[in-house]
């Protein structure tokens, strides 16, 4: 016989039956029911296939921990593989599959692995696969792959959404148990911020499944009133369906909400799931205990199910597990159920406890079996009968299900995150909380304290203390009174049972018997974390929360030593699996990073700009016109443009400081290599910043506006590391120069202005003197524009070697500013362009970018020998960089390098060998950091970093690139191609 | 571009125009959530040397400005947002080498958010605790909104604002709006 829904009685809605289907076939079920409930009330007990063996499984708890029935929920881009069906909601139109079997359920190809099972034992594939060494990657790996696993993900894209949330509290409550209502309505009457958390639909815990009175009304009364009060506190924030999953730094504990996966189609301006993270002063883990298999022959066949989620399927979905029920049980918990299955219209045909001497009364039906063991269970996809073992003697009695209960083990795992190690009580015959966690307080059956009247006061008591430490006034809180309830006093746990048989399962999802464990000890493997990667016991999606102290409770005996000196495996989050969704939260497709966007984007869009992404920027590229065949055609006409009239770069993305204070010269002078003390006002200078190990960490111009006043420009990649460093020089290295560091990188848009005609295009714009004379080269100053409209800041200063200026003005008006500069530069044939050519213009000049700043290099590698002040009493980097190692005349240095026959090109990365060498990387001289097609030389040149290059121009050498089999003949020449003289920038 | 102009131009009459990042007008209403972006007035980043200058140094010589206009950036520091175009000169002149101001008018945006939702959707911004008597009206500070930074200041019973980088406002107004869509009955 199967199981089935009774008549009258628990707590679904026979209002609203809902259907479902699961394996295709159509089911009904109520609201209130969870997937499992409703199997077990449509007569289904098989409901999966394990692991390894392909073992028939059915439903074995009735929440968060059950390992057996994993079901694959949804479809298409919904599909969830591996759901517990203990912990969905039943709802219309939910549609379930099972996992792990072909072609059905019921007929599974797979149980085949059981017949094998004598080579499947412990260890078999480190044993089995090691030879010959080559079939692992071929053959093995890919067979096992297939193989492993249980559910299958889908392929489709998720079509909902997820994000991430906030709370704060004073007072945080995990489970809303009787301990947890307790706790949350203690300290919620005296005004604490408390935010009550339970991962069920329902508040309330066991109590939804008792039948015990509390002040004479059903349980389930009593929650609802204290479920009502919580929730009419202002407060008090209650939040059902959400999972705390850790327990981190700074008293924040992860958690996980699931807003919609009680419903068919969730509402599409919702998430699904939402990640919170709840900062919480005081927090009470009021998480309850889980009961205990017991591991005996056949302890996984379906119908054998945990006692107390057995008395949660009667009492609160109203499901009779069978007709002839078997109860097997250490300590009074069995007792509580017997009565309830009797009192349901249940057989009970024996209560099996295996203690002697049991001193708890009992005057039901039932047989009463003192000092006996189920040792085996007979049936493979149902129970048939079982096999007491009591005194050496055997016997079998028919019975169509099982409930087990070896004890409990409270549920700590929050409590252990933060590196606290479980510790075994002989009393509890469990492990507890570590001590010493100041902030995290465990109450009722977590702490270890059995029944629902100590629970309760334990929960009151433990708000009491966190308003104690709070200093908040206690508004005192009735206690409730609780009849007729079985207290599950700890009893002796029971690791090894006689008599077994058939395979005992320790870990049921990943199919871990008795053998396996005694195989680890006996193989040296007795070691807790070690047993555990031998036997993959407690390495499920369960994480080992029903297997994990049994298997410790059998290595101990079979080491002859206390559980307390087995020790635990690791705990970590998080205690249930959490969704990848949930942890990206909003931050996928184009939420995954956020855009930076330059005041001068609209500009670049209108001018026809193609984008690069650096970093998070948007920066122009380059700018098509019609009839350019690529990317090149544009880049060349632009470069050309610049050298022959003028161009338009927007170069807004570059990093601007400003550095204000009396001592502002002076931390300037410790921050770069070169000097900066005597700076004028009104001059820009070129600056070099070591790291301390004396290589180059960044350049750029500064500027020095007025007396205490400087603008500084990083690179645009280097931006954020800049300012941290000088934040950091600031503050932790020098506190006692005066000096103050504000970021100005948004507030102006900056846009270089380049080419022998640039002047003639910014006088028509800028209201100051800037010819050569009252603005020469290294010029900086606030500037007026457009008649006195608008003030901006202009610096003469040049990446391409032209003549060229640097304009910002504040940035929301750069757009206007730079389609003013374009119609003024119309008659002059400006042309907008981007960083190709930006770079193209540069490498011709000879202008290093971090291309060559590539933190291999110190500045007499690039050239810049002579910037390193020797006059200065410090700078970051100086003691470094003179470094044997660092003055070495054979560094790699900077050098050009051209092609022989300009038709013949070369690629950045390509190496640099001498001209007879062979092509080996024992022969490498150096390698091209930089390259382009030049249209001022009129080939491919590049920049490169050669042994000794500053001395080696003229030399024939070869381009080798080994990736692409690419080889050139070259020359190595001055990095500088265009204008060496630096005639240009003075005119 | 605009109209056509013939060289040679007089610049002198270029149609100067504003743009700031977030282009909208009013209220943008999403549900129980109002986003606006205003875009008058000033921002100033006020640096001093810590412990050297206090807020009713500064207030006192704004001649008692609205105290929620002044904004803790960091010790030391603050972002002052107001309508005196003489701002800068009166801070100027009383503090002198004392107290630095920056114009941050164009690099930082200003991003109000009011309604009944403002906290819901700010608490899947920020860690910051926003409780009334954890955050007070007229109180500031530095946090991270998502990924990105800015600061967030309360203006009023229900009114929060934002300081944020120019170049991550349009980001920034979007992930807000994601963030409000379910108050917004599929308005964003």
């Amino acid at each position: 016989m199967t199981s089935y829904r009774l008549a009258g009685g628990g707590l679904i809605n026979r209002q609203m039956p809902q259907n479902f289907t699961f394996d295709g076939r159509v089911m009904t079920g109520f609201a209130g029911d969870t997937l499992a409930s409703a199997l077990l009330a449509n007569g289904r007990q098989l409901v999966g296939r394990s692991f390894k063996y392909h073992r028939p499984r059915g439903v074995l708890t009735a929440g968060s921990a059950e390992p057996n029935a994993l079901m694959t929920i949804g479809r298409g881009g919904r599909t969830e593989p591996n759901t517990r069906a203990t912990m969905v909601e039943l709802y219309e139109g939910l549609e379930a599959q099972s996992q792990n079997r072909w072609p059905t359920l019921e007929h599974d190809i797979g149980a085949v692995n059981g017949l094998l099972s004598p080579f499947l034992s412990a260890g078999f594939y480190y044993k089995t696969f090691m030879w010959p060494a080559r079939f692992w990657e071929k053959l093995y790996e890919p067979v096992i792959r297939r193989a492993a696993g249980l559910g299958r993900a889908s392929y489709e894209a998720d079509p909902d959404t997820y994000e991430k949330c906030w709370a704060h509290c004073d007072l945080l409550v995990i489970g809303a148990g009787a301990t947890g209502l307790m706790a949350a309505l203690a300290a919620g009457r005296s005004g604490l911020r408390v935010i009550l958390i339970d991962e069920n639909a329902d508040l309330g815990g066991y109590l939804l499944s008792e039948t015990a009175l509390i002040d004479g009304r059903p349980a389930s009364a009593f929650v609802r009133s204290a479920v009502d009060e919580l929730e009419s506190l202002a407060n008090v924030q209650v939040m059902a369906r959400i999972t705390a999953f850790g327990w981190y730094d700074g008293q924040v504990f992860g958690a996980v909400e699931r807003v919609q996966k009680h419903v068919a189609v969730p509402d599409a301006m919702r998430p699904v799931e939402r990640l919170w993270r709840i900062a919480a002063k005081k927090a009470i883990l009021a998480t309850g205990a889980e009961e205990r298999p017991l591991v005996f022959g056949g302890n996984d066949v379906p119908g054998v199910m945990m006692a107390g989620a057995m008395r949660s399927y009667l009492n609160r979905y109203a499901v009779a597990p069978g007709k002839r029920v078997a109860v097997f049980t250490t300590n009074d918990s069995g007792y509580a159920l017997a009565n309830d299955l009797e009192v349901s219209g249940v057989n009970v045909a024996a209560l099996i406890d295996s203690r002697r001497d049991a001193a708890i009364a009992y005057s039901g039906k039932a047989r009463l079996v003192h000092g006996g063991f189920v040792s085996n269970v007979q049936g493979s996809k149902a129970v048939e009968g079982i096999e007491i073992w009591r005194e050496g003697q055997r016997e079998t009695l028919d019975i169509d299900s099982l409930a087990m209960s070896g004890g409990f083990s409270p549920v700590i795992h929050l409590a252990c995150h933060r590196g606290g190690k479980p510790r075994w009580s002989d009393e509890h015959s469990a492990f507890l909380a570590p001590d010493g966690l100041s902030d995290l307080t465990l109450a009722g059956s977590a702490a270890g304290v059995f029944g629902l009247q100590a629970a309760m006061m334990s929960g009151a008591k433990a708000a009491e203390a966190a308003l104690a430490d709070l200093g908040v006034a206690h508004a005192g809180v009735a206690m409730p009174l609780v009849e007729g309830e079985i207290v599950p006093e700890p009893a002796k746990p029971l690791w090894s049972i006689p008599g077994i048989k058939a395979k005992a399962f320790v870990d049921y999802q990943n199919d871990v018997h008795l053998k396996d464990l005694g195989l680890a000890v006996q193989e040296g493997y007795g070691h807790v974390e070690l047993a555990k990667r031998y036997t993959t016991n407690g390495m499920a999606t369960d994480q080992g929360k029903l297997s994990n102290v049994n298997a410790i409770g059998l290595l101990a005996e079979a080491r002859r030593i206390s559980p307390a000196e087995v020790g635990t495996t690791t705990f970590r989050p998080f205690y249930t699996p959490v969704s990848f969704g949930a942890l990206a939260g909003a931050s996928h497709g184009k939420h995954f990073q956020p855009v930076r966007r330059s005041p001068l984007h609209g500009w670049a869009e209108k001018n026809g700009a193609t984008f690069v992404e650096t970093g998070l920027w948007y920066r122009s590229a380059w700018f098509p016109r019609a009839g350019e065949t690529g990317w090149r055609a544009s880049v060349d006409r632009e470069v050309k443009t610049v050298r022959s009239a003028v161009g338009l770069c927007d170069v807004s993305m570059l990093g601007k400081i400003e550095i204000c204070g009396p001592d502002a010269a002076e931390f300037l002078n410790r921050i770069y290599c070169n000097a900066f003390l005597k700076l004028p006002v009104g001059k820009a200078r070129y600056g070099l910043m070591l790291r301390e190990d004396g290589f180059i960490y960044d350049d750029g111009t500064n500027s020095r506006m007025t007396e205490d006043r400087y603008f500084m420009t990083t690179t645009t990649a280097y931006a954020a590391g800049v300012m941290n460093h000088l934040e950091f020089c600031a503050q932790a290295l020098w506190p006692e120069l005066d000096v103050r560091l504000a970021s100005v990188t948004d507030q102006w848009a900056q846009m270089a202005v380049a080419g022998p005609k640039s002047r003639a295009v910014l006088e028509q714009l800028v209201d100051d003197d800037i010819s050569n004379d009252a603005f020469p080269y290294l010029g900086a100053k606030d500037v007026s524009l457009l008649g006195g409209r608008l003030r901006g800041r202009l610096f003469r200063i040049s990446f391409s070697g032209e003549l060229a200026f640097e304009l910002a003005v504040p940035a929301d008006f750069g757009e206007s500013i730079a389609d003013a500069v374009m119609l003024a530069g119309k008659a002059h044939g400006i042309c907008a362009y981007g960083v190709e050519a930006l770079s193209v213009l540069r490498i011709e000049k000879g202008h290093v970018t971090h291309n060559e700043i590539n933190g291999t290099v110190v500045p007499a590698d690039l050239g810049f020998g002579k910037m390193v002040s020797t006059a200065k009493p410090d700078f970051i980097g100086r003691q470094m960089v003179g470094r044997e190692g660092l003055v070495d005349a054979m560094r790699p240095q900077l050098v050009g390098v051209v092609p022989l026959d300009p038709t013949v090109s070369f690629r950045s990365g390509a190496h640099i060998l001498k001209k007879d060498a062979a092509a080996t990387l024992e022969n490498d001289e150096g390698y091209v950091t930089s390259s382009c097609f030049s249209p001022h030389v009129g080939s491919t040149i590049g920049l490169a970093l050669v042994k000794g290059g500053a001395s080696r121009h003229g030399e024939e050498v070869q381009i080798w690139n080994g990736l692409r089999n690419e080889f050139a003949i070259g020359r190595l020449v001055s990095p500088v191609f265009v204008d060496p003289a630096h005639e240009k920038l003075h005119v | 571009m605009s109209e056509p102009i013939e060289s040679p131009v007089r610049m002198t009459e270029f149609p100067l125009v504003r743009r700031p990042p977030i282009v909208r007008e009013g209220v943008l209403q999403l549900g129980g959530l109002a986003l606006t972006a205003p875009s008058s007035g000033q921002v100033l980043q006020l640096m001093a040397r810590p412990g050297t200058v206090t807020k009713s140094d500064i207030l006192t010589a704004l001649e008692g400005g609205e105290a929620a206009d002044l904004r803790p950036a960091g010790p030391g520091q603050w972002l002052l947002v107001c309508d005196s175009p003489s701002a800068i000169a009166m801070l100027e002149r009383q503090f002198g080498a004392r107290m630095h101001v920056v114009d941050q008018t164009h690099g930082r945006s200003r991003i109000q958010l009011s309604g009944q939702n403002v906290r819901q959707v700010l608490a899947k911004a920020t860690g910051v605790d926003l409780h009334p008597a954890e955050f007070p009206v007229g109180h500031a500070v530095m946090t991270l909104l998502g990924h990105i930074g800015a600061n967030l200041a309360r203006t009023g019973d229900n009114i929060y604002e934002l300081l944020v980088l120019r170049g991550f406002a349009e980001s920034l107004w979007g992930e807000l709006q994601v963030m409000a869509a379910e108050y917004a009955g599929g308005q964003a």
